[in-house]
C-alpha cells in the first residue's frame, strides 16, 4: 500500500488529468471521424491487416483493466484513472472495428471470428507490483503511440483519410495516458528514488508489448505491427526520452541504486 | 582511457551484460546476430562510457549496427586530447579483435 501522502498526490495528477481530458480531448466514434470520406479509403490489404492488429490488442480490455484494478485498491486517484483509461480504450477498439467494417474491408462474421479467437485467450499482467505496473504502463503507452504515429503516416501515404484521422484521435489518447504515467512515476520517484530506478531498470530489461502474441495469425501480424519499429526504436523513441521526461539519464537506469534486483 | 581500450572494454561489456564470452568481436559483425538486442545493447553502452569516462550523445545511439560502428561512436566522442580519436580507434579495431583469455573478465 502507498502512503496516503502519495495517493493525494496520485489523486490531484488524476484530477489535473481529467479536466484536461474533459475540456480538450474528448472525442466521439460516431461523430468526429470523417466516415463521410469513406469512398476515397483505398482498398490496402496490410493497412487493414495492422487495423485489425492494433483491433485485436485493445481488445484486450477487460484482462487489462481487471490486472490494474486489482492492483489498486484503496488508491482512488490511480484507479478512477484506470476507469477513464478504461473508456478511452474502448473507443480505440471500437473505432477501428468500425473503420473496417464500415471501410468493407471486413464482414460481420469476420469480426465476430476474430474478436472470438481473441477472446478465447487471456492476457495476464506481467507484473506484480502497482509501481512496476505504473513503469511498465508508461513505456506501453509510449510505444503504442510510437506505433499509432507510424500507422498514421502509413495510412497518410496511402491517401486513407479515414484510418489517418483514426490513428490521429487514438495517438493523442496514448500520449496523454503516457504523461499521466510519467507523472505518478515522478511521484514514487520523489518518495522512493533507488527503489522507483530498480523498478524501471527491471521493466526495461523485460519489457514485452502486450497481447500480440495471443493473437492468431502472429507472424503476419507481428511484420505489420512492427512496420518502422525498426532495430534501437523502443531505446531512441520510447526509453530515452521517457527518462528524459522524468528528468533521468540512462546513466541513472544503470547506476548502483538500480542494478539489485527488483522483486516480481 | 585511449581509443586502443575500447575494443577490451566492449569485450568486458558483452561478458557483463550476456554472461556469455563473445570471443572475437568481427569490426563488420552484426550486434543483433550477437545476441544483443536494443536493451542489451543499451546497458553495454553505459557500461563502456562510465570505464571510458566519456558521454555519447542520445541522437548517436540509434545508428549503431555493427561492432564497428560502437567502435566509431565511442571514439568519436573520446576527447581528441585523449589520442587520435576516430582514426586511431578504426585502426586498433580493424583486425578482428581476440582480447586474450587472462584479460576477459577483468574489471
Amino acid at each position: 500500500m502507498t502512503s496516503i501522502a502519495l495517493r493525494e498526490a496520485f489523486h490531484r495528477e488524476f484530477m489535473t488529468f481529467f479536466e484536461r481530458a474533459e475540456r480538450t480531448r474528448r472525442w466521439s466514434v460516431f461523430d468526429d471521424v470523417p466516415w463521410d470520406r469513406l469512398p476515397e479509403v483505398p482498398a490496402e490489404r496490410e493497412l487493414a491487416l495492422a487495423a485489425e492488429t492494433f483491433c485485436g490488442i485493445e481488445m484486450f480490455l477487460p484482462d487489462y483493466l481487471q490486472a490494474h484494478l486489482s492492483l489498486l485498491v484503496g488508491d482512488y486517484g490511480q484507479a478512477w484513472f484506470s476507469a477513464n483509461w478504461g473508456y478511452e480504450e474502448a473507443k480505440h477498439a471500437l473505432a477501428l472495428r468500425e473503420y473496417l467494417l464500415r471501410s468493407g474491408q471486413r464482414t460481420e462474421t469476420q469480426m465476430r471470428e476474430f474478436g472470438e479467437a481473441v477472446m478465447a485467450r487471456r492476457w495476464e499482467p506481467p507484473y506484480r507490483t502497482p509501481r512496476q505496473m505504473v513503469v511498465y504502463s508508461a513505456f506501453q503507452e509510449l510505444t503504442t503511440f510510437v506505433s499509432y504515429r507510424k500507422q498514421r503516416e502509413r495510412a497518410q501515404r496511402t491517401a486513407d483519410p479515414v484510418l489517418t484521422e483514426v490513428y490521429r484521435l487514438i495517438g493523442r489518447d496514448e500520449m496523454a495516458h503516457c504523461r499521466f504515467y510519467q507523472r505518478i512515476l515522478s511521484l514514487h520517484l520523489d518518495e522512493d528514488r533507488a527503489g522507483t530506478l530498480k523498478d524501471l531498470a527491471h521493466v526495461v530489461r523485460t519489457f514485452r508489448m502486450p497481447a500480440h502474441e495471443l493473437l492468431p495469425d502472429r507472424e503476419d501480424r507481428e511484420s505489420v505491427r512492427t512496420t518502422g519499429f525498426g532495430n534501437g526504436a523502443f531505446i531512441t523513441e520510447v526509453v530515452l526520452p521517457s527518462l528524459g521526461a522524468l528528468g533521468l539519464t540512462r546513466h541513472d537506469l544503470y547506476s548502483t541504486a538500480a542494478t539489485v534486483p527488483a522483486a516480481r | 582511457m585511449t581509443p586502443s581500450d575500447i575494443p577490451q572494454v566492449l569485450h568486458r561489456a558483452y561478458q557483463q551484460v550476456t554472461q556469455r564470452d563473445p570471443g572475437t568481436l568481427d569490426r563488420d559483425a552484426d550486434i543483433r546476430a550477437l545476441g544483443v538486442d536494443s536493451v542489451q545493447l543499451l546497458e553495454m553502452i553505459v557500461i563502456a562510457e562510465t570505464e571510458l569516462g566519456l558521454r555519447v550523445p542520445d541522437a548517436a545511439l540509434g545508428g549503431v549496427e555493427t561492432v564497428g560502428d560502437l567502435y566509431d561512436m565511442l571514439g568519436e566522442a573520446l576527447p581528441q586530447t585523449q589520442g587520435q580519436g576516430r582514426v586511431q580507434a578504426q585502426a586498433q579495431a580493424q583486425a578482428q579483435v581476440s582480447v586474450p583469455v587472462e584479460a576477459r573478465g577483468a574489471r
